[in-house]
Order: C-alpha cells, then sequence, then structure tokens
C-alpha cells in the first residue's frame, strides 16, 4: 500500500468575513494602512452624513406638518426656535412675509391650474378653458415583418390641431431611420400608421410629434423593433 | 479608447449642452451697456463646459418619459446661476483661471465681474417664468420653489468654506466635509437638476426627496475627483491652474487627510501656511504639501473614497430609476457614476 502523499496546507487568512467595523478601519487609527479601508470607511461616513441631514429635513417638515401657522426652512433655526421664526435671524420678518407671499402664489396656481389642461399644455392653449380638455384617442396601424411595440405619448392638447412626425430615428444606434408615421385626425381619433421594413434592425426608434402649424411639440412616438 | 458607456455620456452631455446654451443665448439681451454687461454675460457661457448640470436636468424629465422642451428652460436657467456663481466663487476664492483663460475679474476687475453675476443670476429666474407656458403654473412655481431651496443651500455650502478659511479652521473632519460638498456643490450640481428633471418629467407626481441620495453620493464623487484634478490633471484639460486649491486654502479631502496624518512638526508648518494669505504662499509650499500628500497617500486615499461613493451612487440610481423603462437617458443616469470619477 502506497503512503498518502503529503497533503499541501494553506496559511490560514487573517479574516474570513468582510471588514465591518468602522473603528478598525479608521484611517488615523491605522495610520499607514489608511487606504485599505479609505473605500469603506468614507463611503460609511457619507451614509451616516445623508442621513442625519434626511433626519433634520423630516424633523423640520413634521414641525411644518404639525403647526398650519408655520412654514420656514430646514435649517437648525426650526430645532432650536420650535415658537416661531427665528430672533437671531436678521431676515426674519423678511422670512415670514415672504413665506406667506408664496403661500398666495400656491393658492392662486393651484387655483389657475384647474383651469388648465393637465399633463405638459402646450403654448397657444388657453389655459382659462372652461373644461380641462379630455385626451385624445388614439389608434395606431402598425405593418412590420418582425414584432414591434409602439408608443404614442400625445400632449392633452394635441387634438386639437394638424399633427405631423418626423422620421423614427434609432437610439443609441446606428441604424436607417423608419419612414415618417402618418398621422389623420378624424373628429374623434387621432390615427397612426408605422410601417417598419423587413430589413429594419432590431432597436429602439424615437420621433418627435409636432404641430403643424407651429412645429412646436405635440408629443413623442416610440418604436422597438424586435 | 473610451468605453461605449463614456462615448454615451460625451454624446449625450454635447447633445443637450448645445440644445441648453442655444435656449440660455436667448435670454441674454443684445443691448446697453454691452461693454460692462451683457456682452460678459455671455462671456463665461462661451467658454464652454461640459453642461452637466443641465443634461442631468433633461435627461432625468426624459427618462421620465417627457420631451426635450418641456425641460430646456430650466436647464438654461441651471447653467445661467452655475455660471453666475463661478463668477462669484472665483473672487471669493481669487481664482487665476477658469475654463483655460483668465477669471472674470481678473480680466474686468472685480466690481464688473460680481456686477455680471448679480445680472446672470437675476436674468436665470426669466425662463423659470416662461416656464408657465409650456409645464403649467403649479409646476413653474414649485420649480421656482426648488430654485430658491438650491440657493440656499449652495450658499449654505460656500459659507462653510470661506468661513474654514477665513478663520483657518483645521480640525475639519470628513464629515464637516462631506456636509459642506453636499450643500456647496451636490445642490447645484447634480440634486437640484435632478429634482426639477424629476418634477418635470413625472408633473409633480413623485417625491423629490428620493433624489437627494443619489444627488448626494454623485456629485460628492464628482467634487473629489475635480480636487484630484486640481492636483494631477492636464492644465489645459482642467482649465484651472494646477495645486490652485493648495494656494487657496480650500479644505479639500487630501488636505483633511494630511492634516490627520502628519506629524506635529508638520502639521504645525501646514497649519501656518493655510494662516496665510494666498500672495503669501509661495510655490515652495505648494510643492512641500504636494509632496506630503504623496508620502501619506492622502491622494490615493481620496481617489478610494471617490469609488466608494460612485459605488454608493450607482446603488441609489438602481433605487431611483430601476423601474423606469430602458431608454438612452435612463442609461445615460446609469453611466455618470463611472464617468464622474473616470474624467480627467
Amino acid at each position: 500500500m502506497k503512503a498518502p502523499a503529503q497533503r499541501l496546507k494553506r496559511t490560514p487568512p487573517e479574516r474570513s468575513a468582510p471588514i465591518r467595523n468602522s473603528a478598525a478601519c479608521d484611517p488615523i487609527a491605522a495610520a499607514g494602512a489608511a487606504v485599505c479601508g479609505a473605500l469603506e470607511n468614507g463611503v460609511r461616513t457619507a451614509y451616516a452624513v445623508i442621513d442625519e441631514y434626511m433626519r433634520r429635513g423630516q424633523d423640520a417638515a413634521r414641525d411644518i406638518f404639525n403647526d398650519p401657522n408655520r412654514r420656514g426652512f430646514m435649517s437648525d433655526d426650526k430645532a432650536n426656535f420650535p415658537g416661531g421664526p427665528n430672533p437671531w435671524n436678521p431676515m426674519a420678518s423678511m422670512t415670514m412675509f415672504t413665506e406667506q407671499w408664496m403661500a398666495a402664489m400656491r393658492a392662486w396656481s393651484q387655483a389657475w391650474s384647474a383651469y388648465a389642461p393637465s399633463g405638459w399644455p402646450m403654448p397657444g392653449v388657453n389655459p382659462f378653458a372652461a373644461a380641462p380638455t379630455p385626451p385624445p384617442a388614439v389608434s395606431v396601424k402598425v405593418s412590420s415583418a418582425s414584432p414591434v411595440e409602439v408608443t404614442a405619448n400625445l400632449h392633452p392638447a394635441a387634438d386639437s390641431a394638424t399633427l405631423v412626425a418626423e422620421p423614427l430615428r434609432a437610439e443609441g444606434f446606428t441604424a436607417p431611420p423608419i419612414n415618417a408615421p402618418e398621422i389623420v385626425r378624424d373628429p374623434a381619433t387621432i390615427r397612426i400608421t408605422v410601417k417598419v421594413g423587413s430589413r429594419q434592425p432590431a432597436g429602439r426608434y424615437r420621433s418627435i410629434i409636432r404641430r403643424k402649424a407651429d412645429e412646436s411639440v405635440a408629443g413623442e412616438l416610440t418604436v422597438v423593433v424586435g | 479608447m473610451s468605453t461605449p458607456d463614456e462615448n454615451l455620456v460625451s454624446t449625450v452631455l454635447r447633445e443637450y449642452a448645445d440644445a441648453t446654451r442655444a435656449v440660455l443665448f436667448r435670454y441674454l439681451p443684445a443691448a446697453e451697456p454691452r461693454r460692462y454687461l451683457y456682452d460678459l454675460a455671455a462671456d463665461y457661457p462661451r467658454r464652454g463646459g461640459r453642461g452637466f448640470r443641465p443634461s442631468l436636468c433633461i435627461a432625468t424629465a426624459r427618462a421620465f418619459g417627457a420631451p426635450m422642451e418641456p425641460a430646456l428652460r430650466t436647464a438654461a436657467s441651471i447653467e445661467m446661476i452655475h455660471n453666475a456663481m463661478l463668477i462669484h466663487d472665483d473672487v471669493e476664492d481669487e481664482s487665476e483661471q477658469r475654463r483655460g483663460k483668465p477669471t472674470m475679474h481678473r480680466a474686468e476687475g472685480v466690481p464688473i465681474a460680481i456686477n455680471v453675476g448679480d445680472l446672470l443670476s437675476l436674468l436665470s429666474m426669466r425662463p423659470l417664468l416662461d416656464n408657465r407656458a409650456t409645464l403649467g403654473p403649479e409646476i413653474s412655481l414649485r420649480i421656482l420653489e426648488e430654485t430658491e431651496r438650491m440657493a440656499r443651500e449652495s450658499a449654505e455650502g460656500q459659507a462653510f468654506e470661506l468661513g474654514w478659511r477665513r478663520d483657518n479652521v483645521t480640525d475639519v473632519g470628513e464629515s464637516d466635509y462631506l456636509l459642506m460638498v453636499l450643500k456647496k456643490t451636490c445642490w447645484l450640481a447634480t440634486i437640484h437638476p435632478s429634482r426639477v428633471g424629476a418634477l418635470i418629467g413625472a408633473r409633480g407626481g413623485m417625491d423629490l426627496d428620493r433624489c437627494i441620495r443619489f444627488g448626494f453620493f454623485l456629485g460628492a464623487a464628482f467634487q473629489i475627483q475635480d480636487d484630484l484634478l486640481n492636483l494631477q490633471g492636464d492644465a489645459d484639460a482642467y482649465g484651472k491652474e494646477l495645486g490652485g486649491d493648495i494656494r487657496e486654502g480650500k479644505r479639500t479631502l487630501m488636505l483633511i487627510h494630511l492634516l490627520a496624518q502628519a506629524s506635529e512638526p508638520e502639521r504645525w508648518r501646514l497649519r501656518s501656511m493655510l494662516g496665510q494669505s494666498r500672495e503669501q504662499r509661495s510655490d515652495r509650499d505648494i510643492t512641500w504639501v504636494r509632496k506630503r500628500m504623496d508620502f501619506y497617500g492622502s491622494i490615493d486615499y481620496a481617489r478610494q473614497v471617490a469609488h466608494g461613493l460612485a459605488g454608493a451612487a450607482q446603488y441609489e440610481f438602481a433605487n431611483l430609476y430601476g423601474h423606469l423603462p430602458d431608454s438612452r437617458d435612463k442609461r445615460f443616469l446609469g453611466a455618470l457614476p463611472a464617468w464622474v470619477i473616470a474624467r480627467n
């Protein structure tokens, strides 16, 4: 019987788990080896900073929420002067005035917005229309040899105009564009026809839809081939 | 050789920066006094720059499904505020070069430079007011409020840094530094563009505080890389004087690390040097500090931290934008953490 060959043994590792203890990686304490823990230590410190910053912001927001008469900054002022504006702040009276003005502006803009179409109102749209414009109905007809996904993103005001589309251009890769889609509008529906050639490379293509009258943007059409 | 991600970032930056500047220049009046004001207002924007901030705004809006146009005025406003702050920062820091040319106060004098900076700040409000036509009054007002907050955070961050330098504060810790960077750099460079981009793209339907973490880690990595380039970059590509941060006594992560690592006599010399005025700091002082940074590994240390922060930004990106459908803009945003620490 043959004697078993002598086994090679690996030197035991100095550690068998990631260093989680920040003290062990403290660059000041571990002078010469600072860089080894810099990444971990830096990220930990950064998370501590942003967590504390967010916590202070949330505390300030909670203060404001609990006191409807008060709205102010997210800085330390709020914790130090919970009863009102910071008396040591020379801008305090200005701040109150500004905040009241902003509150009035906000109320005004919200009231005003109620009359404006939702989404992205386009130039030329009357924001004082009696009622918000309903989104247009859209039908898309596609002819393609390969599977195609089409997304039409039209602004709510788009159905009031004659629309044209640019050719669909490849996004992030080189390929010939897909011919400009045809857009026809009847009283109830915007009908979009997209023709994708049989040799069109797979990928994402995007086109801007414009109002014919002033060429302002009225939406986007995305076609994913393959 | 550039990677596909680097190509994507540079392509998108160029495209969005061009589109933004086209709008920005429409807001600069061709009026008198041109020589002392309006021509100078166009000076820094004409010098170029990457257009990182406006591109981040546009790409975020588009990643949420918005077209480019509704974000352009806000992007132009961000770029105007950025240039206004650069003019004032250059005065405050006594900087000599900006984008490869003499800073405005060196070329035109401090009073005129400050006045041009003031004008640009005010002009940046006009595109935000004009947002009403495309975004409606409510979103437009929210963007104004966001802008007011960004300006306040930036001023607070700048106050930290200026105060530390004036009073020769040398016990600044890493967390102090990161809080200063959060306010001074991140709010304008990354947090604000992300927030207003998301506001436009999601049409007000998103909790904007979610943008703060991604913006913080991305912006902090960006700032540390910028500070590293100030020490080690290609002078022509960098566009500012190399070693300028040491000469200006800026509390960078490398300087903070050096202060913590240096021997007591070295620390004493460093403190004395930082307590002097800019003119009193000699080339020999700058070279000595630079060598001590090499000796104590301060530059490698800062580079490691920047890499860690970029990794955290990547993680926060997935949390923030992971649910969005794939798009060129989403890929651009996802490529930024690696890009900010790779750029030179």
